[in-house]
């Protein structure tokens, strides 16, 4: 079954398009890393796929339903959760606060203005355990290392429950000593949700080879290559455009 | 709290008291009717409110500051105008009620009851208000949406909901303390100047978005002008000014501000 499905998407902000005529499919379960060189269009296309920048042509659908104009917060509603590029949670409020909000943010209907706030429970529990982040859950997020602070977006992600999960650049700005934790968190959550469908935009090919089932390499906004990442990454196509002629001798 | 600067905030509040000139007309109310007035008041502004949200404000979030600040300004004279057609440009007067109208002593000092009810409903509402933002579910959304609008609507927060029941609450409370206001004062349909700028002093020196803020500020604000009426009657009227200059010098996002909102203002 198909998760997430792109029909001919472009996208143009008035000048020439930032992507164009983009389909892709990808299954229930399934891990997509997108890849491309700075200014490929893979944070627009992941924008459209989030809901938070709309298509300009072309189909998105989820689970065989169109959401090509759904917006970002109908797709939360819907199972799928991102993280961002740059940490987004919110600063004032505690570690564990922010993935209470997470959990709750589309039942809030407002009936009743009064109404408690409510405390954790066990999807928080369970999504803090994920990312190593249940000792501190008291604290205040703005306190977090940078690599806590992935960490804590990937908790409050975990915390709706996705069917979903759109990951832009998982690793930007960390460490090279926190790196290899972070796979291994991402690859735990594979392994345990194996219902959920993955999308992923990294410019570490570390990242890109340990999680996804499939490559797709974009390049002025269009999809060069698209298949398994063994494939991909022997192309030439992708040593010229992405990797550069001396990726291979490198690993 | 949403990082929007509301002029039309002062032209609501003097429609409330307006609305509590027809409702109370020229007799002495009754305590009932007073708060008949009072909830009418609220919730004619309150719906005020909910619509220029919805028509004028809500295209507006994503603009400038500035963008909204004008916006809210013409909003103010088109309710302002609209006031003066409604109910006429001769100001009027409106009586508490008669069981209010006496004084009472405190520590020896005769102080009017009714200022004595306004301070306790002033109190009321500022711990309502701070309950409702720490304590409930709405107010931990509100709060988280007022940090990051991105991201609520990602983890799929209503902002959009959530942004016109502030509003309209914000409106409903104007219109509330408009009526209230209303016996202290002639009633006219630009009640509101003289207020507006004095709140956003308050806002101002308490620093935008903080409620806590605004709550120091406003009694600071308040002691200092009685302290220079009192003492140095050449800058009453012209207090509020200077400390609004000094605290902008010295600490610009305010003395509680949120310092996003303060450097995007």
């Amino acid at each position: 079954m198909i998760a997430l499905d792109l029909v001919g998407v472009d996208k143009n902000y008035g000048g020439p398009p930032v992507v164009q005529d983009v389909s892709l499919s990808i299954e229930v379960g399934e891990t997509v890393a997108i890849i491309g060189p700075n200014g490929a269009g893979k944070t627009t296309l992941f924008g459209v796929m989030a809901g938070e920048t709309r298509a300009t042509k072309g189909r998105v659908s989820l689970f065989g339903k169109d959401v090509t104009r759904a917006g970002a917060r109908h797709l939360a509603e819907q199972g799928v959760a991102r993280t961002f590029q740059v940490a987004r949670y919110f600063l004032e409020k505690t570690v564990e606060e922010n993935v209470v909000i997470a959990r709750l943010a589309h039942q809030s209907r407002y009936r009743n203005l009064v109404s408690k706030s409510p405390r954790s429970d066990d999807t928080v529990d369970l999504a803090l355990d994920a990312v190593g982040l249940s000792s501190a859950r008291r604290r205040p997020s703005a306190t977090l290392s940078h690599g806590d602070r992935k960490s804590l977006e990937i908790a409050m992600a975990l915390a709706q429950d996705p069917s979903v999960l759109l990951l832009d650049e998982p690793t930007a700005g960390m460490g090279a000593e926190d790196i290899p934790g972070t796979i291994e968190l991402l690859k735990g959550l594979r392994a345990s949700r194996p219902e959920m469908t993955c999308v992923i935009t990294a410019h570490d090919m570390n990242v890109v080879f340990a999680l996804a089932d499939k490559v797709v390499l974009l390049a002025n906004g269009r999809i060069a290559l698209q298949g398994l990442p063994d494939e991909v990454r022997d192309a030439p196509l992708t040593r010229e455009i992405y990797l550069g002629n001396s990726y291979r001798e490198d690993r | 709290m949403l990082g929007v600067l509301n002029f039309a905030h002062g032209s609501l509040f003097a429609v409330g008291a307006l609305v509590a000139t027809s409702v109370i007309g020229t007799v002495f109310p009754s305590i009932p009717v007073f708060i008949g007035a009072a909830l009418v008041g609220a919730v004619v502004v309150g719906v005020l409110g909910l619509v220029v949200e919805r028509t004028v404000v809500r295209r507006l979030y994503r603009g400038d500051h500035i963008t909204m600040l004008l916006a809210t300004f013409a909003i103010l004279l088109i309710v302002e105008g609209a006031s003066e057609l409604l109910w006429g440009d001769s100001p009027a007067t409106v009586n508490q009620p008669k069981v209010l109208s006496g004084n009472v002593h405190v520590l020896g000092a005769a102080l009017p009851a009714y200022s004595i009810l306004l301070v306790v409903i002033g109190a009321v509402f500022a711990v309502g208000l701070f309950l409702l933002l720490n304590r409930s579910r709405f107010g931990r959304d509100i709060k988280a949406i007022a940090q990051d609008q991105v991201m609520g609507e990602a983890v799929g927060l209503n902002t959009k909901r959530v942004m016109f029941l502030v509003f309209g609450l914000g409106s409903a409370l104007a219109g509330l303390a408009g009526v209230l206001i209303a016996p202290t004062v002639s009633v006219s349909a630009n009640l509101g100047d003289s207020y507006i700028l004095e709140s956003f002093a308050v806002v101002i020196i308490g620093g935008l978005g903080s409620i806590t803020g605004s709550l120091i500020s406003s009694i600071l604000v308040g002691v200092t002008e009685a302290l220079a009426v009192a003492y140095f009657p050449f800058l009453s009227g012209f207090t509020f000014y200077i400390l609004v200059a000094v605290v902008l010098l010295v600490r610009p996002r305010g003395l509680l501000g949120n310092a996003r909102i303060g450097a995007a203002a």
